[in-house]
């Protein structure tokens, strides 16, 4: 009889807990209707902090709620594809011009650009400081050093691809490893490795305390990872926030967003390069 | 739907080409898993039946212990590898991070709770005369746990299905000590995630069919072994 | 071969098993008889080592690997007839093709050869109980302890079973029952004196 009670007890909790869940949701969805903007972002976008920073902003101006769903750069143009996000917010040039060529995108900005890294062991090995990116990875390539690559079509991964393809294919040696992971667990990887490691600066910064290696290949124009935001066509997907995703652009556009995104720092160093200032930086 | 049509179209391709990624993480989930479950069957069994029968101060304690081991998160218990095994760690000498040998590691500390819990649960549970008739016709202490098991097959049975189940589908682990390393450390349920972030939603899904289709062959055989036969 | 002094047996703090004074020497066949509940079990348990908390003198020539306790009602392992009553002997080392021998021959004895290779599980009770008194006699033990070794038998099974025990050489048998047993099978009887029980209650009360 206890027993019973108990279970009753219990099974009501649950049910008035899931209840208020389920209240709170409709609330949002159904009154304020258009104040949620879903916006995918690759990982290391995320990781990065700019966000953070950037979409409390965005959200006071407008008094909306921005979703920020981080991916894989191919989940989140598939994302995109399928209109589960209003905008795609990556760094894969190829793929973007592909995404807009297929009509999935209706409007494309570029934002700004950051840096990748050559990052390896400080003995350096394969003598690679400050060689041009792709001859350095061919110098790797050929004396057979470890390497570690995120194989995983991110944008990173397509950046690594091009200068590989720039000099020539890219063979396959034992120590080049293709790990499936995000960028902070792969520089891991290549730390625990000691391996060579092309790597967005941002990343880099993150992790520069916690790891060994260092960056030997920096500046180059080989090296700028452009990002470029996207609206996913209205037309094609009804459902999605068009007025705010266009507000949403408009914002990363505009011009103290744009120096909001030259100030940000970690530890200390700028992160993000502008395209929209006036001036040009 | 079509994602999920899609995705059984995919799977049957993928199975019939014998993509080369595909058929490796099938054999290297099928031998990981199934080394870290038999390891923990070695040592869970007997720990699990002598739980169940022999009392001493704070076996309540450890009896808890293994209950609330079943619930680590995969990726709890890969950061504690991770922290044990990497280069900074206590055991970095023996260069185990990113092999698939780590990944049985943390499966086998996976597994071991639900082994032992579920054993003892079920050696428990006997009848009280079982120990009593083989006591008394002469059977040592080995022998007794022997029929014990025997005798509880159908729970001890589901220990181990269980066991390798949630080994064999588990991501925490293989991610954090493995880290999904082409043709070394790839599981198909890691490469399932990778294709998930690659955006290829429908092979990672046929990817997770075949798990699926493995898991359910591995359980099958583990029922047919453990079957009661009429055969002495 | 047994010698028992003043035995009592309590669980909580009720006197479950008193025995005043039993001697029994090897190779005698005892009915221990009584009515419900006045722990004829309890006894037998005791001898089989199974009870091991009691006060008073109890002491048995031989080694424990010497007795044997039949179940008032006795578990069947999981499998076969056969398996079953070759478990005692395969515990004891014998092989694979001896122990079957010996366990067949035990079955053929007591009039259920022919369901050595039924599962154990799906017998009656009478064949239960022949298949667990097989598997008793195999071994060849020298203290045999039966609880209620006759209940739930046919006729001609009791008979075969009366047979067999009345032919066991070599052993003494105690068998609990309820009422008188045959005197072909036993040579006396030990009463449990209900009297002795409760006045041991009331003194320790």
């Amino acid at each position: 009889m206890v027993y019973l009670m108990r279970c009753c007890v219990f099974f009501g909790v649950i049910l008035h807990t899931l209840f208020q869940m389920g209240c709170g949701k409709f609330d949002t969805n159904s009154q304020a209707g258009r104040s949620v903007l879903r916006l995918a972002v690759t990982t290391s976008t995320r990781d990065s902090g700019l966000l953070d920073v950037l979409v409390p902003v965005f959200e006071q101006q407008r008094k909306v709620r921005v979703d920020v769903i981080a991916n894989g750069t191919g989940a989140a143009l598939k994302l995109g594809q399928t209109g589960d996000v209003d905008v795609v917010w990556v760094h894969a040039r190829q793929a973007e011009d592909a995404f807009m060529a297929d009509e999935h995108g209706i409007r494309h900005e570029n934002v700004m650009y950051n840096t990748f890294d050559i990052l390896g062991p400080p003995q350096d090995p394969a003598e690679i400081r400050g060689v041009e990116p792709s001859l350095a990875l061919q110098k790797i390539a050929a004396g057979e050093h470890p390497f570690v690559s995120r194989g995983d079509d991110s944008g990173t991964h397509k950046r690594e691809l091009q200068l590989w393809n720039d000099v020539s294919n890219r063979k396959s040696w034992d120590t080049y490893f293709e790990s499936g992971q995000g960028m902070g667990w792969t520089l891991n990887m290549a730390d625990q490795k000691n391996a060579y490691i092309l790597c967005d600066h941002a990343t880099y910064l993150t992790f520069k305390r916690k790891i060994n290696l260092v960056p030997l290949v920096t500046s180059s124009k080989q090296l700028h990872n452009l990002y470029g935001i996207m609206i996913v066509n209205p037309h094609k997907h009804p459902s999605v926030n068009f007025e705010l995703a266009q507000a949403f652009v408009e914002f990363l556009i505009s011009r103290k967003t744009q120096e909001m995104m030259q100030d940000y720092t970690i530890e200390g160093e700028q992160l993000f390069y502008p395209l929209r200032l006036p001036e040009g930086d | 739907m079509d994602l999920i049509w899609e995705s059984f179209r995919e799977a049957l391709a993928l199975i019939r080409r014998f993509d080369p990624s595909v058929t490796n993480a099938a054999a290297r989930s099928l031998w990981i898993s199934t080394t870290a479950v038999g390891l923990a069957a070695l040592a869970g069994l007997p720990v699990g039946t002598g739980l169940a029968r022999h009392s001493f101060p704070g076996y309540r304690l450890v009896v808890l212990a293994f209950r609330a081991g079943m619930s680590f998160p995969t990726v709890f218990i890969g950061i504690v590898c991770y922290a044990v095994f990497s280069r900074r760690g206590p055991f970095g000498a023996m260069d185990l991070l990113y092999t698939p040998w780590l990944i049985v590691v943390g499966e086998f500390l996976l597994a071991l709770p639900i082994v032992v819990s579920l054993t003892h649960g079920a050696v428990k549970s006997l009848d009280p005369r079982i120990g009593e008739t083989s006591l008394t016709l002469g059977a040592g202490p080995f022998r007794r746990w022997a029929t014990y098991l025997s005798e509880a097959r159908v729970g001890v049975t589901l220990a181990i299905v269980m066991a390798f189940a949630r080994c064999v589908t588990e991501l925490g682990i293989a991610m954090m000590v493995g880290g999904n390393i082409k043709y070394r450390t790839r599981t198909l349920a890691t490469a399932t995630a990778l294709e998930t972030a690659k955006g290829e939603f429908s092979r990672g899904m046929a990817m997770g069919v075949i798990l699926l289709a493995i898991a359910l062959c591995v359980t099958v055989c583990i029922m047919l072994l453990s079957r009661d036969d009429a055969r002495v | 071969m047994i010698e028992i002094l003043n035995l009592q047996v309590t669980k909580n703090g009720k006197s479950i098993c008193c025995v005043p004074e039993l001697v029994i020497n090897a190779g005698e066949r005892v009915g221990i008889v009584g009515p419900n509940g006045c722990g004829k079990t309890t006894l037998l348990r005791v001898l089989a080592g199974l009870e091991k908390n009691y006060r008073g003198h109890c002491a048995i020539t031989g080694p424990s690997s010497d007795r044997v306790y039949m179940h008032q009602a006795p578990y069947m392992f999981r499998g076969t007839v056969l398996f079953n009553v070759m478990y005692g002997l395969r515990v004891r080392g014998l092989d694979q093709r001896e122990s079957e021998l010996k366990a067949r021959a035990w079955l053929d004895k007591l009039g259920i050869g022919h369901l050595a290779t039924n599962r154990a599980k799906h017998l009656s009770g009478g064949e239960a109980r022949r298949t667990a008194l097989a598997r008793s006699l195999a071994i060849a033990p020298k203290l045999l302890l039966l609880d209620e070794p006759l209940a739930d038998v046919d006729d001609a099974g009791a008979g075969r079973i009366v047979h067999e025990l009345t032919h066991f050489n070599d052993c003494a048998i105690l068998i609990a029952s309820p009422n008188s047993l045959p005197g072909e099978l036993v040579t006396r009887e030990y009463r449990f004196d209900i009297e002795a029980t409760n006045q041991s209650m009331s003194g320790s009360a």
